[in-house]
């Protein structure tokens, strides 16, 4: 068995699609332990680390100009895929669809599209809209963005299944107290409640909330004077985050944490009370389980994916992400530990649903039979998966 | 600086424990000859070694294996913590009782209070184990930069470790078969990369991680990676920046109970270390040098004019040719893994070992942080120079495969290599530093009885994102060629020597400040980031040709040495074409035939032991 997946990238960026890549792959070696597996990825200019999951074949194409990539990238894919025949193709990205669709088309071989979030809530792209009406399997990782990519590709919502994200609880699990090294580096004490974000500080990243729990911050702290606010990431976004937290005179309670490397997550997660992305663009929102995971209260946003990711707010607190006060009320009640829900101030509790709703078992048990059910050309297969989920 | 090893989870009969354990000791006992000990759990599962060089805490209160007052807790540890004093600081402001002024007590107490993430709060080199009597748990640790060593080999639920391969292999617990993959990499880059050993299924604790492992499972977490930034900055906030960072650094790596001196070559590196030293006030410094007869090599001159200048106590060893050779055996048994350098660390050394000294200061790392290596400037050449051609990628195909005929030199079959490659940075990178093309590596695998596999060569393809072409470079020559080669080398020869060898430049705290400033500035031709920021190195350093700290190999080789590599160059299957792939064989083999590992004992079918399984060895008899 040869299979091939495409994704956008893989080893040079460190967010929810490259983690859901990631999963994608580790899933389909342990699935299919003999099948070889062809790795193409658009923006990379490294090979991955191959501590971690390895692959027979890994084709980084992102030296190439923007302008040339996307031809060069698709002429590669066509050429591996006649060359090598796979009995079946991945496409982590939908924008890839089209190619896809090509070899489906010429070479009969199926493929499997998972749409994430935003880029498959409408498409406008003819070609795009067209390869994904025709591919051997869909799937999205919310019901949120399920719902919406059937509505953008008038498809009944059984043609596309749910895959939801998963995320590695031996890599994110509670500590017994504060990380020590961070409590040192961002000057805090053990007993100072702290919210954080973890965001690619960016325009197009705004979405994410953070300006919002900025403002819903000097409500906060007239209940919690030392309350402190940490925003990892990095990004252009950041000057006008400065100016923003300066005309909110919000200088000593926040702190600009910057890039947070792979390695401090789980450090960051247990550093605090509360992990608070009131978001209205997210499609599923990874991070939410790694905070739950360290077990770790997450306030999450209610109109998007995120309602997925703390099943309905069950594990988490969901609150119109456009209200402040709201966002502040929440964000009260759990660091003062006032809210109604005691499973949010429960570790061990809060891990172990996550894990049940999205540990690796979970997802592999999906995929494969997503998998199956598009090589055996079996496209309604995704109700059956549905019933599976959640 | 000691030796530590350790057998976990034992599944022999507790006398054999005993007996294991007194062998491992004996196997690093030059890693550390002032103090020894073990320790044997109450269950006889678990058993601990420790052989120690004393550095901090000259008495027998820093006596390891190491326990906390309850017993729980017990210590094995290998390196140096600079911040110990102020660890101990506050955790005495939390209560904690001390018994010793030790850092391997600062550590243990620190693991007992805080668990395995203390580690991100040491600043220094380390590999430590702990074992955890309650929990039957131990909890391995190697540093951010793998400037000590610490090898494992995990099987069947047991856990064996200790800091020399050597001493691992002659437990009888691993079985000695080769490893493939690491002998392909030791062929492809000279030295065997990381985390892979020449032996299947024992590994190194990879750089920057910890291993915890309870009841016959493990796990390895990272805590440390190397990650450029490019902050905006001046010229002058740079030079700032990096003479503050380094003035700490050395600060720190002073922190001793004993004399500490420096090894001076005419280099910028170590010249840097001495005046910043001076500058600190460190009066009645002693610096060593290894000079030769060739001018072309010679560095003598220059670092005994810079130790004037200074006014060190220097102390300069003329090396001749007959004399190197008749160390070569030694050397040879002295050598852990094998390496296509390490004689000139061994050699100074034995120098500063024969002055009396107990811990010395090298300049190592500074052309890897500061762009000291033409790779700096080629290596990205190459990459662009090779995007630019891609769009008539079979035209570079037929260009590389004509440039690795067997006609041409060794270099240019690796250009040729990288042309066939894909255009990026480690694949440059690796024509350039690399020894055997990977054609070249499948001629010779068959000859030590193994496969070819591709982990190796995926490993050294991987480089985390960093902001610029001239940042990768940087990466890889800390994380490979340091990691794998300076670095272990440099632990190996100076602990041959019994020597504490320190290397500021290759500090976690002063890499991560550094680090922040934009490669334009930080890899700056000639290092003038790093000499703007030390104007107190002289103007005869500063306007010298880079040399590095290298001997004459090349001259010996077809000189003096001409019989003993004649026959290296007639047995191998390809053309060695110089010298340094004439080396790389004869360390591999040396290494072989010394351990008794390969094919039907590889030193055997070639001639080299005198007996089946003897550890004596004809070339090590050599001069």
């Amino acid at each position: 068995m040869r299979i091939h997946v495409w994704v956008p990238e893989y080893t040079s960026a460190v967010g929810g699609i490259q983690t859901f890549s990631r999963f994608i792959i580790r899933g389909l070696r342990d699935i299919f332990p003999k099948a070889k597996l062809d790795v193409f990825s658009k923006n990379d200019t490294s090979f991955p680390d191959p501590s971690g999951d390895p692959t027979d074949s890994f084709t980084p194409l992102g030296w190439w100009s923007r302008r040339l990539r996307t031809p060069v990238f698709a002429a590669e894919l066509a050429r591996r895929a006649i060359r090598d025949r796979p009995d079946i193709i991945i496409t982590t990205h939908v924008n890839f669809a089209p190619a896809a669709h090509s070899m489906q088309m010429l070479l009969g071989i199926p493929f499997l599209a998972i749409g994430h979030g935003i880029e498959v809530w409408e498409i406008p792209n003819k070609y795009i809209y067209r390869a994904l009406r025709a591919a051997g399997g869909l799937a999205a990782v919310s019901r949120f963005t399920r719902n919406r990519m059937a509505a953008a590709l008038h498809l009944s919502q059984e043609r596309i299944s749910l895959l939801p994200n998963t995320f590695d609880p031996d890599q994110f699990y509670p500590d017994v107290r504060k990380p020590r090294f961070l409590l040192k580096r961002y000057g805090l004490r053990a007993d100072q409640p702290v919210i954080l974000t973890i965001a690619r500080l960016a325009s197009a990243e705004r979405y994410k909330g953070y300006d919002q729990v900025l403002r819903a911050l000097p409500r906060v702290r007239e209940r919690l004077p030392n309350v402190r606010y940490i925003l990892g990431g990095r990004g252009p976004d950041r000057p006008r985050i400065e100016s923003l937290i300066k005309k909110l005179d919000l200088a000593k309670s926040v702190t600009l944490a910057g890039y947070v490397a792979e390695h401090e997550l789980r450090g960051h997660y247990n550093l605090c009370d509360v992990f608070a992305m009131p978001s209205k663009g997210e499609g599923f929102g990874i991070v939410f389980l790694e905070a739950l995971g360290c077990g770790k209260p997450v306030l999450a946003g209610n109109k998007d994916g995120s309602v997925d990711a703390v099943l309905n707010g069950e594990i988490g607190v969901l609150i119109d992400p456009d209200s402040v006060t709201e966002i502040a009320e929440a964000l009260i009640q759990i660091l003062a530990r006032e809210h109604k829900r005691q499973l949010l101030f429960d570790p061990q509790a809060l891990r172990n649903r996550t894990i049940d709703a999205y540990g690796y078992k979970r997802f592999v048990t999906l995929l494969q039979q997503l998998v199956q059910a598009v090589l055996s050309h079996e496209k309604k297969a995704a109700k059956a998966i549905e019933q599976a989920v959640i | 600086m000691c030796g530590i090893g350790g057998v976990i989870n034992s599944q022999c009969a507790p006398e054999k424990l005993d007996a294991l354990l007194a062998g491992m000791q004996r196997d690093l006992h030059h890693r550390g000859p002032d103090d020894q000990g073990s320790f044997i759990s109450w269950n006889k599962r678990a058993g601990l070694v420790s052989t120690r060089l004393a550095i901090q805490d000259l008495s027998a209160a820093g006596h390891q294996p190491m326990c906390t007052g309850d017993g729980r807790y017990r210590i094995v540890f290998n390196g140096e913590i600079y911040n110990f004093n102020a660890l101990r600081a506050e955790l005495e402001a939390e209560g904690e009782p001390f018994t010793s002024h030790s850092d391997t007590e600062v550590i243990l107490k620190m693991y007992a209070r805080y668990g395995p993430d203390c580690v991100r709060e040491f600043a220094g080199m380390f590999a430590f184990a702990i074992w955890d009597e309650l929990e039957q748990s131990c909890f391995l640790a190697r540093g951010p930069l793998g400037i000590k060593p610490l090898y494992y080999y995990e099987a069947n639920g047991q856990l064996v470790f200790a800091s020399e391969l050597r001493a691992l292999l002659n437990t009888g617990l691993v079985p000695l078969r080769l490893s493939s993959p690491a002998v392909s990499g030791y062929l492809l880059f000279g030295a065997v990369p990381e985390p892979l050993s020449l032996v299947d299924q024992v590994n190194l604790v990879p750089a920057g991680h910890y291993l915890f492992w309870r009841a016959g499972n493990s796990r390895l977490t990272k805590f440390w990676d190397l990650q450029f930034a490019s902050d905006a900055m001046s010229e002058s906030d740079a030079a700032q920046l990096v003479r503050t960072s380094l003035e700490e650094s050395i600060e720190r790596h002073f922190v001793s109970d004993v004399p500490v001196g420096v090894f001076l070559s005419g280099g910028i590196d170590s010249t840097a270390v001495v005046a910043l030293a001076t500058q600190a006030g460190k009066r009645a410094l002693r610096t060593f040098c290894i000079s030769f007869d060739d001018p072309e090599f010679d560095e003598g001159s220059v670092a005994a004019k810079t130790a004037r200048h200074f006014r060190t106590k220097h102390s300069d060893w003329r090396l001749d040719s007959a004399t190197a050779k008749g160390l070569l055996g030694q050397f040879l048994e002295n050598s852990d893994q094998p390496s296509i350098d390490g004689f000139n660390t061994f050699c100074v050394s034995k120098l500063a070992h024969d002055h009396g000294l107990k811990v010395v200061l090298s300049g190592l790392g500074g052309d890897e942080l500061f762009g000291g290596y033409q790779s700096f400037q080629i290596v990205p050449r190459m990459v662009r120079a090779s995007r630019f051609l891609d769009p008539a990628r079979p035209l570079r195909r037929v260009t590389g495969r004509v440039l690795q005929g067997k006609f041409t030199s060794a270099r240019t079959n690796r250009l040729g290599q990288f042309l066939c490659d894909v255009p990026i940075t480690a694949a440059a990178y690796w024509a350039m530093r690399g020894i055997f093309t990977p054609d070249e590596v499948r001629q010779l695998l068959p000859r030590y009885g193994c496969e070819g596999a591709n982990g190796e060569s995926q490993l050294a393809m991987h480089v985390p994102p960093q902001p610029t072409l001239e940042d990768e470079v940087s990466y890889l020559e800390i994380a490979r060629y340091m990691r794998n080669q300076l670095l272990r080398d440099s632990d190996v020869m100076s602990m041959a020597w019994s020597l504490e060898l320190r290397v500021p430049f290759v500090d976690s705290r002063l890499i991560e400040q550094v680090a922040r400033i934009p490669a334009h500035l930080r890899l700056e031709r000639g290092k003038r980031g790093l000499l703007d920021a030390i104007p107190e190195i002289p103007s005869w350093v500063r306007g010298r040709p880079k040399q590095g700290f290298v001997f004459p190999f090349k001259e010996w080789i077809t000189g003096e040495w001409r019989d003993m590599f004649h026959r290296i160059g007639a047995e191998s299957p390809v053309r060695l074409k110089s010298w340094y792939r004439a080396w790389c064989l004869f360390a591999l083999e040396s290494f072989l035939a010394k351990s008794g590992i390969g094919p039907n004992s590889f030193g055997n079918r070639t001639g080299l032991v005198s007996a089946p399984g003897s550890r004596s060895n004809a070339l090590l008899s050599i001069g």
